[in-house]
């Protein structure tokens, strides 16, 4: 039987690691003006469990979509766009693991770990090597961006097919109503 | 004879060597490091400036005379961001207490090549006993001592204010050091 819905388990996954997204993103535009405080390391460290979060459930999830599968396009939908649908969502998994490890790499080269919850020190990916970090963190910067005009024709073309063609394509992944 | 040429031949002696301090610090060869944990995450920092005057026998430990003086504009805690703040006001105030002292009042052997020095370290105009604990190894003619002490920052107000919070920065500090000592005690 072929799926309509996704699954309850990749709905938490998707919503859950939406809102982590949008949580690591706001505070890294907030922290990055900060002076250096307390408080800024304080944000640093969150910014950093949050992202290593995005990385652990996106981990978790591409293997729970690869046992449980997922639904496949609406029908009467013209090819272009389920092809472009195919490739969005292709990126947004690639940038969902490509941003926190190019972040965990950026950490170990600017020679401060990444301590998980202040209890897990995860090892470092490289050694110490100023301007390495410094590559990194524009990279990470411009895959942070990336990822954000991805998100937002993400977002768009959901809204689109909810609003517009009035069709169940969003509201398969929304909870609720099997 | 020469009385004038004598005073100052006696007088450059008097100059050239202080009160004690028979051996010299030889700072190529030494280092002097600290670290703390923030927000956990271990992070270390060195100071590059230090002068020493010290006397230290192994085989007389309890003769030692010894006082140190850290450069704390010299601080580098791993990039430029933080090495302004380290000088601030809030942490070594480095504009109104540009060094740090160290002053050994008693050293013992502990046996197996280990010594304890205890004695007042002041930083930022406060004064507290600590005990560093070293090893003394001959390094070819020169003598190496290595060792360390905790030390609670907050006992010396570095990082007031804002900073106090030790979830963020903790108060233990541990400093490391290597010292080179050439020449005879």
């Amino acid at each position: 039987m072929s799926k309509t819905r996704y699954d309850g388990v990749q709905i938490a996954f998707h919503w859950l690691i939406a809102l982590l997204i949008v949580a690591a993103f706001g505070l890294a535009l907030y922290v990055d003006d900060l002076p250096l405080s307390a408080l800024k390391f304080k944000l640093y460290a969150y910014h950093k469990w949050i992202g290593i979060s995005v990385l652990a459930l996106v981990v978790l999830r591409l293997v729970w979509r690869a046992w449980r599968g997922a639904p496949s396009a609406l029908p009467g939908q013209p090819a272009w766009q389920v092809k472009a649908a195919a490739g969005i969502h292709h990126l947004l998994y690639l940038l969902m693991l490509a941003l926190p490890l190019v972040g965990w790499l950026m950490s170990s080269a600017k020679g401060f770990p990444v301590v998980l919850f202040g209890v897990l020190q995860l090892p470092d990916l490289v050694s110490r090597n100023e301007a390495l970090g410094h590559q990194l963190a524009e990279l990470h910067e411009v895959l942070a961006y990336l990822l954000l005009a991805v998100v937002v024709l993400h977002v768009l073309a959901a809204l689109k097919h909810h609003i517009i063609d009035r069709d169940d394509t969003l509201r398969r992944m929304l909870p609720g109503r099997g | 004879m020469n009385i004038r040429l004598l005073a100052s031949a006696a007088l450059a002696a008097v100059l050239a060597v202080p009160a004690f301090a028979a051996q010299t610090l030889v700072p190529a060869k030494s280092a002097l490091g600290f670290t703390f944990k923030q927000m956990s995450v271990p992070v270390e920092g060195t100071f590059k400036t230090y002068t020493a005057q010290v006397s230290f026998d192994p085989a007389k430990p309890e003769a030692t005379q010894a006082t140190f003086s850290v450069d704390l504009g010299s601080i580098d805690v791993g990039g430029p961001d933080g090495n302004a703040e380290a000088k601030k006001k809030a942490w070594f105030d480095v504009a109104s207490f540009p060094k740090a002292t160290f002053t050994a009042k008693s050293v013992k052997a502990l046996g197996g090549g280990k010594y304890e020095a205890r004695g007042p370290l002041v930083i930022k105009g406060l004064s507290r006993d600590i005990v560093a604990q070293f090893t003394a190894k001959p390094a070819g003619s020169d003598l190496l001592l290595e060792g360390g002490f905790p030390l609670k920052r907050l006992q010396y107000k570095l990082g007031d204010g804002a900073w106090a919070d030790t979830e963020t920065v903790a108060d233990d500090v541990q400093v490391k050091f290597r010292f080179t000592l050439t020449g005879k005690p």
